[in-house]
């Protein structure tokens, strides 16, 4: 029960102290919700990148109000993303691709209200799971994490790309052509181990590959407004009505299981360091879609496509908070910005943390419900100023939102090299995507690809033999679950074809 | 404002510009190697805003990270030297710098001062058998080149260091590199590898998984007593650091350099700085111009040393494929050639996708042919550079075949004749990116806005033009002010 005990002291904390007034880690709160559902929404800003930025404003904080704020900023981001993803296609986080497939579709219906409630509400349930994930198990998922090596990084990359089998049942073929191009891609620039540069024709800007999240504005949020146009009969006389009706209780009722499944996936991927929301999000999809009784709505606007995503994303936040207060590890690149934050803060995360500054750890834990509380208002108020920003006519929406997108790309990195990149992503992804190519699989490979590359050849570095994959029970876990993910849709469907011929 | 006294206010204003013109009259930048996070970039943030309140002039930030620095290295090569460019210059710039063609050296920059300075360190699992120093190396001795030792990158300061001591030392073992210093620290908590090359900092907070086994140093680290120096195990190894320091392009005027040297001194002396640097745990001195730069030269002839015992070429351009553009182009035109007479001989209608199938099937073919000049595998190792990039590409091919097999007469178009639409804004968009480095980033941006909603045919001017400039105006505000995102401004101006 001294977790209890500590955590109504995390609270008692938060509530205020002779030194800090209660409004004080209340405001963080609050504020630090806003920017990182503003950081989250807008491409090109990562949850990384906005904390850095924010990083400079807590100097002269004081350390509890710091690590509130920053952690308040990090969690929300995940929502944010998923926010643009649904309302105009433009996935402001790349885990927020898995929301966009369904929820860009049912917006498409008219009915983006239901869309963006149920991924806020999926979002603040994964949020919770991954918080209570982290109060009560975070030690000993921080000792499976760290039995992840490469063999077993690189069958679940495995793993992760072989999802697209049951992503895309339509045009498989099409599917795997993008997740191929999305991998060959990824291999340009130096290689990890031998630092040679491949296929960068001598362009030093090609020495890290294509920046990802530029190329990621441009498949979706470019590829998406031009392909918009294409379709669009009057652009003027089209503006749907767009309906701000949130999902009614007995429909999240009926998905509740996808919402825990996905949060408890979130949390779990999140917190083994270097996976992330991006491989969480579409995991939690694919399983939905698997254990679905209506698989087939998937991709035209299902609840369910959007419910288990979007909680897995809002939990890995949760998740990838384990490594980094138990074993002071960086989960991810946003987390890696937060270990550097709080050093200025003469805040050391790690095991030592718990013992050293435990009031700081509870009141952190304490600050997850209090922020998602906020999280959950702000979105709901929020959501009828998306469904009316959206319902504006297209020909002001849609060239506002290249420049945001154009912007947002030269933000990554300060490089035109990169709005170039998002510019010819912006047309290949038109050009597959009018063609029936899927632009999803060749995201979640860009992702992938590079995780795969790299453990594969530390793995055989290490040891030079194939077998290591297999021997390694991890590694020999996920690739079965990898096949399995391969052919189980595959064998299904042959099976309901074998039963529609026999019937007809 | 009669004429005559606004020709005066204008010619005031002109000659007070002129009067003036003492450094620094304008934004500095500090140009930074790494994403916004890095420690480079928090010590330059730092830096930014005591030297900011000392100077009384701003100091700005601005990453340009990519290319293992080369990028941030050109960027301020490539700028005037008027000191309104320093460069945050870190130990690992030794490497990339001396392996990479660019057409500059170290010798083209005026080396201003190092501020922090820390030294290299072998780090080991507490829990593991192999912990101390003496049971790394017997270990390593007992069995050859099966060591594992990791850090981040290949070629990097950390991996130089490594090769260093196994020389030093007469062990062999393997370098296993990552993305970055976290996930290496992990695989060794996780005893996936033996030995992570790093500083002495990399362990604080993580003090009861991580040990150091050995420090690079002439003394023991006052933080560290119990730790031994490679010199009392008897390894020929006794100032090994990693610095960090500013720098500005060589030809920059000296005054600007002597003032910039003594702001740097004044900084480093700055208690909030002091304080700082005591949080990130690395030393903080003061290490003036020329003794930097005998430094940063000493170090990279050394690292040039180990970067070739460590299988890299140093100035020698490793074999690449002829012609590849050339080649890529004609295989498209090729495969695009022999799709259109077998749809034709089919009978099919148009259809793009047979078109996509193809150049897919050429981006693979190529990315095949290209790799096959790819350096072999390392020795102790069975796949190589050009291993993946081939696997990817034998899987593009096979679907591309499948795509192209399966094929029978195209379905129906999504789009119906609003391609022409399309086109004009990719043309619209088109010139957009390539009048940004002229006309700046803002005025591109609502120059294209206005000229896309016209083309989407919004009649309203009234709303173009709001709308127009309120963007602008959020985007100033939010990016370029707030977030301090530098946009290009245009060489016109």
């Amino acid at each position: 029960m001294e977790l209890f005990t500590n955590l109504l002291s995390g609270f008692s904390a938060l509530l205020g102290t002779e030194t800090i007034p209660w409004w004080h880690p209340g405001a963080a709160i609050m504020i630090g919700i806003t920017i990182g559902i503003f950081v989250g929404v807008m491409p090109g800003l990562s949850a990384s990148t906005g904390l850095a930025l924010m990083v400079p404003f807590t100097f002269g904080m004081d350390p509890l109000v710091a690590i509130v704020f920053l952690v308040s900023i990090y969690t929300s981001c995940a929502y944010g993303g998923t926010i643009t993803a649904i309302a105009i296609n433009t996935p402001g986080t790349p885990a927020a691709v898995a929301v966009a497939m369904d929820g860009y579709e049912l917006t498409q219906q008219g009915q983006p209200g239901r869309a963006l409630g149920t991924s806020l509400l999926a979002n603040v349930i994964g949020g919770i799971t991954g918080s209570i994930i982290l109060i009560f198990f975070s030690f000993p998922i921080s000792k499976i994490a760290l039995k992840f090596g490469p063999p077993a990084f690189f069958s679940l990359a495995i793993f992760g790309l072989t999802i697209v089998a049951s992503m895309e049942s339509k045009n498989r073929p099409k599917a795997f052509f993008s997740t191929a191009l999305g991998l060959l891609f990824m291999t340009v620039g130096l290689d990890i181990i031998n630092a040679h540069p491949r296929f960068t024709f001598g362009r030093t800007e090609l020495f890290d590959g294509f920046s990802f999240i530029p190329a990621l504005i441009g498949l979706f949020a470019l590829g998406e407004i031009l392909l918009n146009i294409e379709k669009d009969t009057g652009v003027k006389t089209a503006v749907k009505t767009f309906s701000s009706k949130l999902p009614k209780f007995s429909e999240i009722w009926l998905i509740r299981k996808n919402i825990f499944k996905g949060g408890a996936i979130g949390a779990l991927v999140g917190a083994v360091p270097g996976a992330g929301a991006t491989i969480a999000a579409f995991v939690a999809y694919g399983e939905a879609k698997r254990s679905s009784k209506n698989p087939e709505m998937f991709g035209k606007g299902s609840l369910e496509g959007i419910a288990a995503p979007s909680a897995a994303a809002g939990a890995s936040e949760g998740g990838a908070l384990v490594p980094l207060l138990t074993l002071g590890i960086p989960g991810s690149a946003a987390t890696a910005v937060m270990i550097g934050a709080l050093t200025l803060h003469n805040i050391t995360p790690g095991p030592e943390l718990f013992t050293r500054n435990s009031q700081l750890v509870y009141a952190l834990f304490a600050s997850l419900p209090v922020g998602i509380a906020f999280m959950l208002l702000i979105g709901y108020l929020g959501t009828k100023i998306w469904v009316k920003l959206i319902a504006a006519p297209k020909s002001i929406l849609l060239p506002v939102i290249i420049a945001v997108a154009f912007v947002g790309s030269y933000a990554v990195k300060n490089t035109m090299f990169d709005v170039y990149v998002c510019f010819g992503f912006g047309v290949l992804g038109w050009i597959l995507r009018r063609n029936g190519f899927p632009t999803a699989p060749m995201v979640l490979a860009m992702i992938l690809g590079k995780m795969a590359e790299t453990n594969f050849r530390q793995a055989l570095l290490a040891e030079d033999t194939w077998t290591i994959f297999f021997t390694n029970p991890l590694s020999l876990g996920l690739l079965l679950l990898a096949f399995l993910s391969l052919f189980i849709p595959i064998y299904k469907e042959r099976k309901l074809k074998a039963t529609k011929s026999i019937i007809n | 404002m009669n004429k005559l006294s606004f020709k005066l206010l204008i010619i005031s204003i002109l000659l007070f510009s002129f009067a003036s013109a003492t450094y620094p009259d304008k934004p500095v930048k500090i140009i930074v190697h790494t994403k916004p996070g890095g420690a480079v970039d928090l010590m330059a943030r730092q830096f930014a805003q005591i030297a900011g309140q000392k100077s009384g002039e701003s100091f700005v930030v601005v990453n340009k990270p990519g290319g293992s620095g080369i990028l941030s290295l050109a960027n301020v090569y490539n700028e005037k030297a008027d000191g309104y460019s320093i460069l945050a210059f870190p130990a690992a710039f030794l490497a990339p710098i001396q392996t990479t063609d660019i057409g500059f050296s170290l010798e083209d920059f005026e080396y201003l001062a190092c501020l922090t300075i820390s030294p290299e360190a072998i780090i080991t699992n507490k829990h593991s058998d192999i912990k101390t120093i003496e049971q790394v190396l017997a270990h390593a001795k007992a069995n050859p080149n099966e060591q594992k030792w990791c850090g981040p990158g290949s070629g990097s300061l950390d991996h130089l260091m490594a090769v260093k001591i196994w020389d030093k030392s007469s062990i062999s073992a393997k370098w296993i590199p990552y993305g970055g210093g976290g996930p290496a620290i992990a695989s060794v908590m996780g005893k996936h590898n033996h030995v992570y090359v790093g500083n002495p900092e990399d362990i604080i907070g993580r003090e009861s998984n991580l040990k150091i086994a050995a420090i690079a140093s002439e003394e023991r680290h006052p933080d560290f007593p119990n730790t031994p120096t490679f010199k009392e195990v008897g390894i020929d190894l006794t100032t090994d650091v990693m610095w960090r320091g500013f720098a500005v392009k060589k030809g920059t005027s000296s005054d600007i350099v002597s003032y910039l040297q003594n702001l740097l001194k004044e900084v480093s002396q700055d208690s909030k700085w002091k304080a700082f640097i005591q949080t990130t745990r690395v030393q903080g001195v003061f290490i003036e111009g020329e003794s930097f730069k005998k430094m940063v030269l000493s170090d990279a002839v050394s690292a040039k040393t180990y970067l070739e015992k460590a299988g890299f070429s140093v100035g020698i351009e490793p074999p690449s494929a002829p012609m590849p553009i050339l080649i890529f182009i004609i295989t498209i035109g090729l495969v695009s050639f022999l799709i259109y007479f077998y749809l034709k001989k089919k009978g099919f209608k148009k259809s793009n996708v047979p078109y996509i199938s193809g150049v897919g099937f050429s981006i693979a073919i190529n990315f095949i042919f290209i790799s096959s000049y790819f350096p072999s595998p390392r020795a102790g190792t069975s796949v190589g550079a050009a291993t993946i990039p081939q696997v990817w590409a034998l899987f593009l091919i096979v679907v591309s075949l499948m795509i192209l097999y399966q094929f029978n007469d195209s379905p129906k178009q999504s789009g119906q004749g609003r391609v022409q639409l399309v086109l004009s804004l990719i043309g619209i968009l088109f010139i957009y990116v390539l009048i940004i480095s002229f006309i700046g980033f803002l005025p591109a941006s609502a120059l294209m806005m206005i000229a896309g909603m016209i083309l989407l045919k919004h009649e309203k001017i009234k709303t173009i033009l709001l709308t127009t400039t309120f963007v602008i105006l959020f985007m100033y505000g939010i990016f370029y002010k707030i977030l301090q995102v530098p946009l290009p401004l245009g060489t016109l101006f």
